[in-house]
């Protein structure tokens, strides 16, 4: 009867093992980087979980999109963005990380930079692919556009009005075809960066565009109030910039 | 067995010799019978296991009523003799080789049935895992490019 007992134990045992050790292999490598993952993403809002690049579209432009500081309904409210800009596009903001039905976004709001969540439910993600960089510096900008760089001169702000190094987002795409010898040629690029040193102008709050000019002799120099001016000859490849193409504006 | 049968008939002879002894003059002896008062007496006369009808047998000496009197203990000595042999090697056989198999038939089924269990408690885990690093690999439509048309007399009022 003992060695009966002690045969099936042994056997158990030996089984127990052999499951465990299989278990063991086959969960280790999965958790421990569940477990980071999270870990980061938590701590950090720029993760994994979601590709870079991926943007948000509001479904509603007619709606309101509560951004709240944490991602829950009871977190409070940043600020309430409305679903269409001045300009008449359908939101779009630039999604940093996701935590079960909230995104964790970039705002077209001050302070540059800003975040928020904002409930997924109200959005449709998308990819972007293109991507756009100014050189303050060198005063060039390279756009990436379609897998195509285009890299020209370009027109930034002046010392008393300079053009914010930041990062953000395209937030319109104007067709000033109709307009084509105004101020700011016949496209342009509104972006979720402000100024820092004007609060208002010309009647907005200060909003930093990439846009033509109908002075072709202020490209490559620091004359403007903070935008970005391009040649002529880069307005057809700011027409093919999607909205919430990511910018970066670098010293 | 043999010696004691041979001594049983010799003591058969010689009552049969007394017994002629008496039909040929001892009246008195005619109803001379073998009489034993005790089995002690009977094994010193070199007699035992007297069965009912034999000389000397009375129920005396059969405590026990099966019809032997005197009886030598043969019975519990081949006991003692054959029983454990066949207990040690016929026992041991039966317990070695019919145990196994109970073992090992049905074992593997607890076994098997109750390992899954933790098996797929640790699995678990590695499912959401699994899950968590799909979704951000659901690939997305690209982001389609909308412009707007300005129809604006001033022009945008971005930081010109």
């Amino acid at each position: 009867m003992n060695r009966l007992l002690m045969a099936v134990a042994f056997v158990v045992t030996l089984a127990a093992l052999t499951g465990c050790g299989g278990g063991d292999t086959a969960v280790a490598p999965g958790s421990a980087p569940s477990a980071s993952a999270r870990t980061v993403s938590a701590s950090t809002p720029a993760s994994s979980r979601v590709p870079a690049g991926t943007v948000a579209n509001v479904i509603d432009p007619a709606g309101v999109v509560q951004v709240r500081t944490e991602p829950a309904p009871t977190g409070k409210v940043r600020v309430a963005l409305k679903g269409r800009t001045v300009y008449k596009t359908a939101l779009t903001l630039p999604v940093l990380d996701r935590v079960s039905a909230w995104l964790y976004v970039t705002l077209p709001t001050r302070p540059n930079g800003a975040t928020g969540w904002v409930q997924a439910s109200l959005f449709k993600l998308a990819a972007t692919h293109d991507s756009i960089k100014v050189d303050l510096s060198d005063r060039k900008i390279t756009l990436s556009v379609g897998g195509r760089t285009t890299t020209s001169s370009v027109g930034v702000g002046s010392a008393k009005y300079p053009t914010p190094v930041a990062e953000g987002s395209v937030t319109d795409n104007l067709d000033l075809s109709k307009n084509p010898a105004g101020a700011y040629g016949s496209r342009a690029l509104g972006l979720s960066i402000h100024s820092t040193a004007l609060t208002e102008f010309g009647g907005g709050d200060g909003q930093v565009g990439i846009h033509g000019t109908n002075n072709q002799a202020s490209i490559g120099k620091n004359v403007t109030h903070g935008c970005i001016r391009i040649p002529r000859d880069v307005e057809k490849v700011l027409a093919r910039v999607p909205v919430g193409t990511p910018v970066m504006i670098a010293p | 067995m043999i010696n004691r049968r041979i001594m049983h008939l010799s003591s058969i002879a010689a009552v049969v010799v007394g017994f002629a002894l008496a039909t040929v003059g001892f009246a008195d002896n005619a109803n001379a019978e073998v009489y034993y008062g005790t089995c002690t007496d009977a094994k010193a006369a070199g007699v035992q296991n007297i069965t009912r009808g034999q000389p000397g047998y009375r129920p005396g000496l059969d405590r026990d009523g099966d019809g032997v009197a005197c009886e030598t203990v043969t019975t519990p000595p081949p006991v003692v003799t054959t029983t454990p042999p066949p207990v040690v090697t016929t026992t041991p056989p039966p317990v070695v080789t019919t145990t196994p198999p109970p073992v090992v038939t049905t074992t593997p089924p607890p076994v098997v049935t109750t390992t899954p269990p933790p098996a797929t408690a640790p699995c678990n885990p590695a499912a959401p895992t699994v899950t968590n690093p799909a979704s951000p690999r659901v690939r997305y439509i690209t982001q389609p490019v909308i412009t707007v048309a300005y129809v604006g007399a001033d022009g945008p009022s971005f930081t010109g």
